[in-house]
């Protein structure tokens, strides 16, 4: 397309026919350019309407979700509420043999450091059980006091077996 | 094409992208513009494109955590007539399913038309088990219900709910906002360009209420009301049973009752909570208020006497004992036990007017004490200064008589005596649930109405009352503290010869009170005395508590 020629002025063609080209190309440029904007714009768009839709399905999806749980979870505490009426509780403990308190007593438990203990009020009751008992419960209190328990008493057997015939 | 023209073409050219340019620009700005307006219009209800997400109403619970009512979905059960080959068949069904007459239900499905309800708000389990055999034929549409599984229990308390959501009477009606949530949608629309458009508004479910109120406790006052109404033939019975201490209810009681899941009742008087929404003529048992005032405000000491003859003139009006006997030297403790009105007279004429009904106004009467319960009435004072009160009032006001009360107001006056003189605000709500969120309600204190010494004097006149008088209202093995009435019914014109109201109140252990009761029968037939018919009413829903809230005896607490 270009071709080389002087002309007066001196100038050369070459460059008006550089300028008459581009001149040409940029209504296609512009077109371009509005059409990638265009398109631009159109995919953005596209792009939110149809997340927009999914977001609704979505939303529809859960919402269905949560209203079945609800309804569940409703359902759930008629139920419980339906085992635990008063009337239901009242008929199955009459089944069972329970009956209501006619008469509720009151014992007065002393627990000040003068008043006797349990352990000594078991003592007392019984004696000759005394030691044993304390022993045994004190032995429970740690693995250290039964295996000095069962040493004195390892001890004490091996003292009775050492005792002389003639003495016996 | 000239050499000049070039740049001018060239400026055209521009000229033209940019007006396209600019164009682009101004729809985007005026897009964004009805995004920010136009998308903030209100969008009118129950337009097609919008969906509406109902709130799941708060559940109730007594103060243990058990149900009283609960938000559920049921269903209201249709038919389609014409798809219904074989009719009495389905309707020998659904009889059966329904608990409905049979020819109920064939008449229904006999008649013309596409659509015919049968049965609303039928529960989840037989909504299933009738769409097992009948889903081509019937419909079942849900929609959120309430129900309330102990049935008529606590029902005057908790109100009942109607099928538009809207809660009526007791807690329901008082706390509809907190229960009902709040309504959320999804609005779907278009843009003027077409683009799709959504507004969403979750829904919030409403707050679980629970009470102060004990299901135990109330379900033995409700047996034993109902008992003590049909026993003495009264017209209507409350009980009410509270923690002095607090002002927590913890029962609540009217009799007859109804069925907040059916709401069959032939009178619609019988929603009303006769607890707070009534109100009556204390009588005698007044005069408790009347002695605490008189002592705290030293018009008489406790040791006092004064001299009974049988009448009292106040403001031109002859006032005599109800035993119409003249009594000689009474003491106070007396006074209280023996219930002498001219004693009470005696009381309130010491006072003076002035005194005596600011004491009375410092004991909540002629005021709502302010509980969270609907429909609750002020009772009626009359006062010096009003066209209506006359200087006799001062002295019928002492024994109870001339003065409207509610029940509720007496006893939370009464449990101001038991409370050291401290008034309570009465409290059904003990704490709100919103998810995570707890709001807690604290007992609240109203004022201090009498001293703690005017008030220890009187409970020891009260329990004076019942360990010598009204012996009826006593518990093996506990200081009992209580006083009976008996009022008379007003009629238009005076009062009915034949009718009383026979009430009574007290607390126990009277030294340290768990809680208080208030029992008053309307219109008993059998007997008419307060301490003959209420005071065993009280003694048999006293002894039942003591046992089932673990009170110690008077022997156990080493009083």
């Amino acid at each position: 397309m270009s071709s080389r020629m002087t002309v007066p002025s001196g100038h050369t063609v070459i460059g008006h026919s550089v300028v008459r080209m581009s001149l040409d190309l940029r209504p296609w440029l512009y077109a371009g350019v509005l059409v990638c904007l265009v398109v631009s714009l159109g995919f953005v768009y596209l792009t939110q309407a149809g997340h927009v839709a999914r977001q609704i399905e979505e939303m529809e999806v859960l919402e269905l979700k949560l209203q079945r749980l609800k309804h569940q979870n409703s359902a759930l505490l008629l139920e419980i509420a339906e085992y635990e009426q008063v009337g239901r509780i009242k008929q199955q403990a009459r089944q069972l043999g329970f009956a209501e308190p006619e008469d509720v007593e009151y014992v007065v438990v002393h627990l000040d450091e003068a008043a006797p203990q349990p352990q000594d009020q078991m003592a007392r009751a019984n004696p000759e059980n005394h030691e044993s008992l304390s022993s045994v419960l004190m032995a429970a209190a740690s693995p250290a006091s039964w295996r000095q328990m069962l040493m004195g008493q390892f001890s004490d057997w091996m003292k009775v077996t050492a005792v002389p015939k003639d003495k016996r | 094409m000239s050499k000049a023209s070039v740049p001018s073409q060239l400026y055209r050219r521009a000229l033209v992208l940019a007006t396209i340019l600019l164009s682009v620009v101004v729809v985007v700005i005026l897009r964004l513009a009805y995004w920010q307006l136009a998308r903030n219009t209100p969008v009118p209800p129950g337009s097609a494109s919008r969906q509406a997400f109902p709130p799941q109403r708060g559940n109730i619970f007594d103060c243990h955590g058990y149900l009283l009512a609960v938000a559920t979905t049921v269903y209201d059960i249709g038919a389609t007539p014409r798809n219904i080959p074989d009719k009495p068949l389905v309707a020998d069904r659904l009889s059966g399913a329904l608990g409905e007459p049979r020819d109920k239900i064939l008449a229904l499905l006999q008649q013309d038309g596409t659509h015919v309800p049968i049965k609303r708000g039928v529960s989840e389990s037989v909504q299933k088990s009738i769409m097992e055999w009948g889903a081509n034929m019937l419909q079942a549409d849900p929609r959120p219900g309430r129900i309330y599984p102990e049935g008529t229990l606590a029902a005057h308390v908790l109100g009942f709910v109607t099928e538009d959501g809207t809660g009526h009477y007791g807690l329901e009606g008082h706390y509809q906002d907190p229960l009902a949530g709040r309504t959320g949608y999804r609005q779907e629309s278009r843009d003027p360009l077409g683009s799709l458009l959504f507004e969403f508004l979750s829904a919030r479910d409403g707050m679980d209420a629970y009470l102060t109120l004990d299901r135990n406790v109330q379900q033995v006052v409700e047996v034993g009301l109902a008992d003590a109404v049909t026993m003495s033939g009264a017209k209507h019975g409350v009980t009410i049973v509270m923690d002095p201490a607090t002002g927590a209810i913890l029962a609540m009681a009217s009799y007859p009752t109804y069925d907040p899941n059916t709401r069959i009742v032939a009178d619609e008087q019988l929603f009303i909570n006769e607890a707070v929404s009534d109100q009556y003529e204390p009588g005698s048992v007044f005069k408790i208020i009347t002695m605490a005032s008189a002592l705290d405000a030293g018009a008489v000491a406790a040791s006092n006497t004064y001299y009974d003859d049988g009448k009292i003139t106040v403001g031109g009006r002859v006032l005599m004992n109800s035993d119409r006997l003249a009594h000689g030297q009474t003491s106070m403790y007396d006074l209280l036990a023996q219930s002498l009105n001219v004693g009470a007279a005696h009381l309130s004429t010491s006072l003076g007017a002035l005194k005596f009904y600011q004491y009375l106004r410092r004991f909540g009467f002629g005021q709502l004490t302010g509980i969270d319960l609907e429909g609750e009435v002020s009772g009626h004072v009359r006062l010096p200064g009003d066209a209506d009160w006359h200087e006799s009032d001062l002295g019928t006001n002492s024994f109870g008589q001339g003065i409207a009360v509610t029940p509720l107001q007496m006893l939370c006056a009464v449990s101001a005596v038991a409370n050291g003189g401290i008034l309570m605000r009465p409290y059904m709500v003990a704490r709100l649930l919103n998810g995570d969120q707890i709001t807690e309600i604290q007992p609240q204190t109203l004022r201090r109405v009498v001293s703690s010494e005017a008030a220890k004097q009187t409970t020891e006149m009260m329990v004076y009352t019942v360990d010598n008088f009204t012996t009826t209202a006593g518990v093996p093995g506990y200081r009992v503290a209580g006083k009976s009435g008996t009022s008379e019914v007003p009629v238009p014109g005076g009062y009915d010869p034949e009718e009383t109201i026979a009430s009574f109140a007290g607390y126990v252990p009277a030294d340290a009170p768990r809680f208080s009761i208030l029992v008053v029968l309307d219109r008993p037939q059998k007997e008419h005395w307060g301490g003959r018919v209420a005071a065993p009413v009280f003694q048999k829903l006293a002894r039942q508590l003591v046992a089932l809230l673990g009170v110690p005896s008077t022997d156990a607490r080493g009083q």
